[in-house]
């Protein structure tokens, strides 16, 4: 599990040019210090838009939208339909709506496939005794996130093989499940695995959520036959945090929603969705669609490579630039020590950035000798300089 | 009335006299409505404006967030922290205001009832915390009043619960056995019930089984949060987005320091959790806070004097018509809100209740009212979602559609 989880972060991928964000929204706003009052600290995120660290920085158009949200009330009913429609137009998708979040989108999804508007089963779950309650999923891409899948009630078949697939298929069989951007250890290719869903007339959902940018990612998954496929909303999208979207078919996102909110007795009426985060993840799809990707990543690639010149003039301390190819945008640099110069592992020397004043976050792999990466995702202007002068402080004290 | 002044002096005791004050500006700040920036979404979208009569009802978008609420969200947008710090600190300064062990922001009232509720089922316990919804060897009936069955019990089997229904103290002492995980509440107390607070409350403690109260629709005013806890239920939980005027995703869970804690393990943003899938944002975060430390400082003198404005405008616009009758007035409840209740003689305007909601729902501005089931099916208006200004531009649709059908 740990492994797999190591492997799925490593895919996390998104961009945020802090070079372009406009700081007038916080200058406004900034009348009362609240995070200082409530002596929650600052710090510096060399890691990248985990959701335990709040997640990417939204799109200051983002920002704006939530307020005009939050200030001019809609009738939900209307907004989602609106905005649903909105999304699909944008991204290619025959339907749309916005969830709570990735996992939001995995668990309505499986309650969509599961109860398939059947008002009874509906209010029944996560009770899904007598009916279609299997999910099959391939056993190498059981994942840290497949917990949602079990949240209303579906038990998870293991495959490994198209065969299996084929021999597991049975009435009780409500989802195919596949996990995007794990091309790995994947025993079955996509394409394969949508054909063999549509030839048995079963759904198949697919976990997407960390796969953008680029961009071009959605547009090519959801042009690959999977007939629902879910987004993370405050990661690569730059959308709000407690945002997804969940895409697909038109009659399974009806049913996802009505086991949604605001739905008094839906499974998911817990699962709530602000109309500031409804608008505000439009607005993030809309502003993804037309940002220059690649301009983004050369800003982060020049960051990494500064760190990475800088921590490289140390003795025994090298560096390498990674730079994954299209299924994550996101590059970073592994810091490579010599462990007879410098007496330290990766976990202390997290520890101890985390530890630091100003606190820096940032990945340790904690199965190698010697080896932290650092990403430019999340770090703002002057940043990148604070982290690689505090690492080469601890790697020499350590010396 | 004897009741309220108690609850007032509890709230002095614990806040500060300057929250207390209740005049402060940002409280009696009731901004026109708002003028979009830049782009005007809702007309892009085709999404039809309306002025909300009815109430702080989810499927209306819920409560008019106060400007500060607004304003920390924007804040908090603008600004990470790491999130477990963030749901520390805010978690403690809730509690030290509504004088509490502990407490969350959850993404709302129902999702609060589904984590207490998971949280007495697991206690901590990481494989059963894992093992949700299925309840095989866990803890899992959830004994409640026959009168206490509602719409939203719905969120108690979302984890897993089953439902033990009883009467009597006699029918808990009966039921309670080694599968019991909660004793559950409803409140306001005008839904009606055969055992009190209070004897539940005392009665969940001498059984050792951890209560849980469903507070959610209690508040205005807030110091009601604070009365609610004060009752001595294990948890109690609260919608943050009506009554409370924070964000509409937002709500909170309050209580014993380990039940909240394992409330928590629960939910997002641990991965594994049955919760996951119930995110709060940071701006939620904070901005449920802010909210709370609103509502508890606002004076209700001033709230009431606000909507009656509201309501007198509307008046004026009707007051001529033959056969409208009109009053203003405090619910019944110990949810202190005011509403305004229109009546009119059918046989001078020819309209039944459900073709007035529906003839003012095809306006352009939209009016949405709602007929109250509490009080036999009437139309109440109400001004908790109501601009200085949509009052008038409301009583003038309503006088239209009368007029219409004169």
């Amino acid at each position: 599990m740990k492994t797999n989880r190591r492997h799925f972060l490593a895919g996390l991928s998104a961009i945020a040019p802090l070079s372009s964000f406009s700081l007038k929204a916080s200058a406004e706003a900034a009348t009362l210090d609240y995070f200082s009052n409530l002596g929650v600290r600052p710090f510096i995120n060399a890691i990248g838009p985990y959701s335990s660290l709040g997640g990417a920085e939204m799109w200051p158009e983002v920002i704006d939208a939530m307020d005009y949200a939050i200030k001019n009330k809609a009738r939900m009913s209307d907004l989602h339909d609106a905005v649903g429609r909105r999304i699909a137009e944008l991204t290619g998708a025959e339907a749309a709506m916005v969830t709570a979040g990735a996992t939001c989108g995995i668990i309505l999804g499986t309650a969509a496939c599961m109860t398939l508007g059947d008002a009874e089963k509906m209010e029944r779950l996560p009770d899904t005794s007598g009916m279609a309650n299997e999910v099959i999923i391939l056993k190498s891409q059981r994942y840290l996130y497949d917990r949602s899948i079990r949240a209303p009630g579906a038990k998870l078949v293991e495959v490994a093989s198209a065969a299996d697939i084929r021999a597991a298929i049975n009435p009780s069989t409500a989802m195919l499940f596949y996990l995007l951007n794990r091309p790995d250890d994947d025993t079955i290719e996509a394409p394969e695995y949508v054909a063999i869903a549509k030839e048995h007339g079963v759904p198949i959902l697919c976990d997407a959520a960390t796969t953008v940018p680029p961009i071009a990612n959605l547009k090519a998954t959801v042009a690959a036959g999977f007939d629902l496929i879910c987004y993370s909303g405050g990661k690569g999208l730059r959308g709000p945090y407690s945002a997804g979207l969940l895409l697909g078919r038109p009659d399974l996102i009806q049913f996802a929603r009505r086991n949604g909110s605001p739905n008094h007795r839906a499974y998911g009426r817990s699962m709530k969705v602000a109309p500031e985060e409804y608008l505000g993840m439009m607005v993030a799809v809309e502003k993804s669609m037309t940002f220059d990707e690649e301009a983004e990543y050369q800003r982060q690639l020049e960051i990494v490579n500064a760190m990475g010149s800088d921590l490289s003039t140390m003795q025994g301390v090298e560096t390498r630039t990674r730079t994954p190819g299209a299924e994550a945008r996101e590059p970073y640099i592994e810091v490579h020590w010599d462990t007879d110069s410098y007496k330290i592992t990766p976990a202390t020397v997290k520890q101890a950035l985390r530890d630091g004043d100003p606190s820096i976050e940032i990945r340790a792999l904690f199965l190698s000798d010697g080896q932290v990466h650092l990403t430019a995702t999340m770090l703002k202007e002057g940043e990148a300089e604070i982290v690689s002068s505090s690492l080469k402080e601890i790697l020499l004290a350590s010396a | 009335m004897a009741q309220r002044r108690t609850i007032l002096q509890i709230l002095s005791s614990i806040l500060p006299l300057s929250l207390l004050s209740g005049t402060s500006a940002c409280a009696q700040e009731h901004p026109p409505p708002a003028k979009p920036p830049g782009r005007d979404y809702y007309q892009e979208l085709g999404v039809k404006p309306f002025i909300n009569a009815a109430g702080a009802y989810s499927a209306l978008g819920g409560a008019r967030m106060r400007p500060q609420v607004a304003d920390a969200m924007r804040y908090a947008a603008t600004r990470k922290v790491k999130m477990r710090e963030l749901h520390d600190a805010v978690g403690q300064r809730i509690a030290e205001l509504v004088g509490s062990e502990s407490a969350m922001v959850t993404s709302g009232a129902t999702a609060a009832m589904v984590l207490g509720t998971a949280a007495c089922m697991t206690l901590g316990d990481e494989d059963k915390m894992q093992q949700l919804p299925d309840t095989t060897g866990i803890k899992d009936e959830i004994i409640i009043q026959k009168k206490h069955r509602y719409t939203y019990d719905r969120a108690l089997t979302v984890a897993g619960g089953r439902f033990v229904e009883v009467e009597t103290e006699d029918d808990v002492r009966h039921v309670v056995n080694e599968r019991t995980a909660m004793m559950f509440f409803l409140k306001p107390t005008h839904i009606g019930d055969n055992i009190p607070a209070d004897r539940y409350v005392a009665l969940a403690k001498e059984l050792v089984i951890p209560s849980f109260c469903d507070a959610a629709t209690t508040t205005p005013p807030g110091s009601n949060v604070v009365a609610g806890v004060n009752e001595g239920f294990d948890l109690i939980c609260y919608s943050g987005g009506k009554g409370l005027r924070g964000p509409y995703s937002a709500g909170l869970l309050i209580g014993r320091a380990d039940l909240v804690r394992y409330a928590r393990q629960n939910a997002a943003p641990n991965d594994v959790s049955i919760g996951r899938g119930m995110k709060v944002s940071s701006e939620e975060y904070l901005g449920m806070l802010v909210a709370l430390e609103a509502s508890l400082g606002i004076s209700e003198e001033a709230d009431f004097t606000y909507k009656r404005n509201r309501f007198n405008n509307i008046i004026e616009q009707v007051a001529d018509l033959p056969g409208v009758s009109t009053r203003v007035f405090v619910s019944a409840s110990e949810t202190n809100e005011l509403y305004l209740d229109i009546d009119w003689d059918p046989d001078i305007i020819r309209l039944n209740r459900q073709q007035f909601i529906d003839a003012l729902r095809d306006e352009t501005p939209a009016v949405e009212v709602r007929l109250l089931l509490f009080s036999g099916g009437k139309i109440h208006l109400s001004a908790t979602v109501m601009d200085d200004g949509q009052d008038i531009i409301a009583g003038q649709v309503i006088r239209k559609v009368m007029l219409e059908h004169s």
